[in-house]
């Protein structure tokens, strides 16, 4: 469906729905096409084209939300109809407005190669088989790889009674390989990521190499003592711990379910080299844009400036709430639940709300290099499975600590280690943040995507597992 | 809607195999919080689903586009994608054989939500998120409700035809409780198929104010001690998050064949079909069949009938999880447990309810015949090892046991164990198994499945982290 299409639908919606009060339309249409490997081939070759509208109406101080894929006019008229029955009933207890119009500064957010590649299943096909390739080329000891191409094109369009019109076309792309090598008496794995709008930036023979070699590096690992360590974090075991803090700065999950920064706007969180931002304007796969999913410019924004826990990112309605201005951060999340929807995409299902994604790690000026140099007992770790925070009132932060785990003794990688646990606190891992690299652009498996930086933890609690 | 799903078939002349699945969706959630409705949607969404196996391979493609023009063009897309793999193919899949059935399933429903009207509703949330409120040390009160309303329509070129009608309803019920110890929340979940009698009947006040107290009187606790190797004692909704992540996962048959390898992990008990791996009160099942439940179903989505799976017996490893793909490889028969989250879905191998097996201990003899050690109440975040060898997850509470007594209510409980020896250590198992909830995200892009979990009170012996 075009954006011509796009935005007539979206001009019927808005008016069937103005008579009952302001309104906005939120349309979109996804194509993504997936290519999944393992067991050293592809195992699924498959692909979504899902179109659909979301409606926002607001009445007095109620507003309601209804989404469809029926985008005929009678299924409009049906999604207006639902939208107004829930404003009817959702009173939020104070005036809120949609947003005005406002001219943001353009975005690359489109690749004119990438688009094509989503009709090119021959082309992505053989880019999974490039990275396959790669990595069984580097090492005769690479047992097996697996991993995803997923090529996405999307086109977005937004218009309330306001006046706001956004009409926005997208593209990226993500990858991962995980490649698994054989010792003597047992397997071990390593992965690389990558992701950003234009495939011209994707690399699969780079990617196939790196994976092979953290893999086979890994082999022969021995188990840790269970004690305290210095910790570097490569970018994508960086990835999740600064993920699980970003998402800490998110008004929503503060007011429902870790309120572990909650009211400390202004407090040194982390250490004075750490420095977060929000540029959804160029980093973010699916989340990228000149504006965000209600049509106001996106911004820049700092969530952590040297530490000192600076802003957290908010959409229209709850910057309204608090008495305060959108940051321009208001996306239309996956819907984490059964029935939902969470591909990689824009998701007209869900109402808008402030996402801390996007994430851009500020360059420490260390390199890894240094990291190892300045460390006397620490381990090394390429890539994090698992992490959470535990205990969301106190920040009991648990990871497995999966792959690429080297064991850096005196200024030197002296080996592998095994797979190990680490037992820490999400705030005490930002406070002892020592040293700080260059960040790389990531994707991950359903986290935000990001351009994230090597970090060396001063102190982290590390347990191996029991025999 | 068979018609489109012959439509779509009809387009899908020459391929060696294609199912077409047609689901629509009609869902509501409403959160409220401290007595106002935050969320209020409804959200239709109806699409089509096409998989096709020709020359080897596979080829899938979802489509929201149900003309006949957009259900060729799906087609078509998906023989591309199976042709564009199926020159490289080094083995073809194959597919084992079911008995192909022609059937409808409606399941019973007392209380029917969908004939509630969304004022009708709302005043329940409100209602129920005010009992919550038991005192003013509920500093918050949560309560997330929301309905799915699926109807699902299965055609295969085999000859299934096959519509399921899946009513689910859920209900979650937060308090953050505020005391000298700090702030502290408390949660309990419902979730099935059917209609609100699942709510504990229909009338879940008293779990509302239940939910309320606990909160408060958790804020009021002191902190678990560390206790290593300590006997611990789980309840019913503890085991329910234990269940589906060490015992659920590693049976998954696409995960044991390491298709999901390269991010969800492997199974470390991969290999060992007919070995003892725990005690004799090691009895676990999948069973889809349980009806109420929120796993439940008759066929999956490859039109295989459901039945019990006995995953471990008696300590010993029988069966796992199947796709008519991975039993070919595995030389059994299908046993249903291949889902789509939705339409927009390529199907995998998932849990529906996975449940630990019934003992003939009574809780209070459990805990009357413990020593020293800890009852762990509730479930909060799980972290585990990549191949369900090792694990952590933090409870909701926690009370120690001294000389066969609850001695103290005690907060912030993380619990960790190594899967093989913790599953030796278990020595009592009650006879009060109560089935749990959860969405459970697998696959790439994420798929979110509806499963039930759950068992008895178990004792077994592991570590408290933390302290």
């Amino acid at each position: 469906m075009t954006g011509n299409v796009l935005a007539e639908r979206a001009e019927k919606a808005l008016r069937i729905a103005e008579p009952h009060g302001k309104a906005e339309a939120y349309l979109a249409t996804n194509e993504l096409l997936s290519i999944r490997m393992a067991n050293t081939r592809v195992i699924e070759s498959k692909a979504i084209h899902d179109t659909g509208i979301g409606v926002r109406v607001l009445i007095g101080d109620g507003i309601g939300f209804s989404s469809t894929t029926d985008l005929t006019d009678r299924g409009l008229a049906k999604a207006v109809d639902d939208a107004v029955t829930m404003a009817r009933h959702r009173k939020t207890g104070f005036i809120y407005d949609l947003p005005h119009p406002k001219k943001a500064k353009a975005a690359q957010i489109y690749d004119k190669a990438t688009a094509e590649l989503v009709d090119d299943v021959d082309s992505v096909t053989e880019y999974a088989h490039g990275l396959m390739d790669a990595s069984a080329a580097a090492s005769p000891r690479v047992a097996e790889n697996s991993g995803i191409v997923n090529i996405l094109r999307f086109n977005k369009v937004v218009m309330n009674s306001n006046g706001v019109d956004v009409d926005e076309r997208g593209t990226g792309w993500s990858a991962f390989l995980t490649t698994t090598a054989q010792g003597n008496l047992e397997q071990r794995e390593g992965m690389v990521t990558g992701s950003t709008i234009k495939v011209s930036d994707f690399d699969p023979e780079r990617m196939g190499v790196e994976s092979a070699k953290m893999a086979v590096e890994s082999l022969g690992g021995k188990k840790i003592d269970e004690g305290d360590y210095e910790l570097i974090l490569l970018p994508s075991a960086a990835q999740c711990v600064v993920t699980e803090l970003a998402g800490c700065t998110n008004p929503p999950t503060q007011e429902s379910s870790i309120p572990l920064l909650r009211d400390r706007l202004g407090e040194q969180i982390a250490s004075e080299l750490f420095t977060l931002r929000m540029n959804p304007r160029r980093t973010g796969f699916s989340m990228v844009g000149a504006y965000d999913d209600e049509g106001v410019p996106t911004e820049e924004l700092t969530l952590f400036d040297r530490g000192v826990y600076n802003a957290s990112p908010y959409d229209s309605w709850y910057s309204q709430r608090y008495g305060l201005e959108s940051t321009g951060h208001g996306f239309r999340s996956m819907s984490m639940l059964t029935g939902g929807t969470a591909y990689h995409g824009k998701m007209y299902h869900m109402e808008p709300s402030p996402v801390a994604a996007c994430l851009e790690m500020e360059s420490g000026g260390s390199s890894v290099e240094e990291m190892i140099e300045s460390t006397r007992r620490g381990i090394m770790v390429g890539v994090i499975w698992y992490s959470r925070i535990m205990l969301p009132t106190r920040g009991d932060y648990n990871a497995i600590m999966r792959m690429g785990t080297m064991r850096v003794e005196n200024g030197d990688v002296t080996g592998a280690t095994q797979k190990f646990r680490l037992a820490d606190n999400i705030l005490s891992l930002a406070r002892n943040m020592e040293l700080i690299g260059e960040p790389e652009p990531l994707s991950h498996w359903h986290m935000p995507y990001g351009s994230m930086a090597p970090i060396k933890v001063s102190k982290a609690h590390c347990m191996p597992y029991s025999d | 809607m068979f018609d489109l799903c012959e439509n779509a078939l009809g387009h899908l002349k020459g391929v060696d195999y294609a199912d077409v699945r047609v689901e629509s969706y009609d869902n509501t959630m409403i959160t409220v919080m401290d007595g106002q409705v935050q969320k209020c949607l409804r959200y239709y969404k109806k699409g089509a689903a096409i998989r096709v196996l020709t020359k080897g391979a596979w080829g899938f493609q979802s489509t929201t586009d149900l003309t006949d023009k957009g259900l060729k063009r799906a087609a078509d897309a998906a023989v591309s994608m199976a042709n564009a793999e199926s020159i490289r193919l080094k083995e073809p899949v194959e597919i084992a054989p079911i008995k192909v059935c022609e059937d409808e399933v409606i399941p019973y429903v007392k209380i029917d939500f969908r004939e509630m009207a969304i004022d009708d509703l709302i005043g329940l949330c409100l209602q129920w998120n005010k009992a919550i409120k038991v005192n003013e040390g509920v500093a918050r009160a949560i309560t997330k409700y929301g309905t799915i309303n699926a109807d699902k329509y299965f055609a295969s070129s085999e000859g299934a035809r096959i519509r399921f009608v899946k009513p689910v309803p859920f209900l979650g019920l937060t308090a953050f409780g505020k005391g000298s110890g700090g702030v502290q929340s408390y949660s309990e979940d419902f979730g099935g198929t059917g209609g609100h009698e699942i709510f504990a009947g229909g009338d879940p006040i008293p779990v509302c104010e239940k939910v309320g107290l606990e909160a408060v009187a958790l804020a009021e606790a002191r902190t678990a001690p560390q206790m290593r190797d300590t006997h611990v004692i789980f309840d019913p909704d503890f085991m329910s998050l234990l269940t589906h992540e060490i015992v659920g996962h590693p049976s998954e048959g696409d995960r044991v064949a390491g298709r999901e390898a390269a991010w969800a992990g492997t199974a470390w008990w991969k290999g060992m079909e007919g070995e003892t791996v725990g005690s004799e009160y090691f009895t676990a099942y999948d069973d889809p069949t349980v009806e109420g439940t929120y796993g439940h179903y008759l066929y999956d989505d490859e039109g295989t009938p459901a039945r019990r799976k006995v995953l471990v017996e008696k300590g010993v490893i029988k069966e796992r999880m199947h796709s008519r793909e991975t039993a070919a490889i595995y030389g059994v028969e299908p046993n249903s447990g291949m889902r789509a989250n939705t339409y927009e879905y390529y199907p995998i191998i998932r849990m529906s309810n996975s449940f630990w097996g019934t003992g003939d201990w009574k809780p209070e003899e459990i805990i009357e015949d413990t020593k020293e050690g800890i009852l762990l109440v509730g479930a909060r975040s799980p972290s585990i090892d990549d191949a369900r060898y090792q694990w952590a997850i933090s409870s909701q509470q926690g009370w120690l046991v001294k000389n066969g007594e609850l001695a103290e209510r005690v907060k912030n409980c993380l619990v960790t164990a190594t899967s093989p020896v913790f599953f030796k250590s278990i020595d009592a198992l009650a006879d009060d198994t109560r089935m749990g909830t959860a969405d459970c995200g697998k696959g790439d892009p994420l798929q979110l499945a509806a499963v039930g979990n759950g068992g008895p009170h178990m004792r077994g012996v592991a570590t408290i982290l933390g302290g």
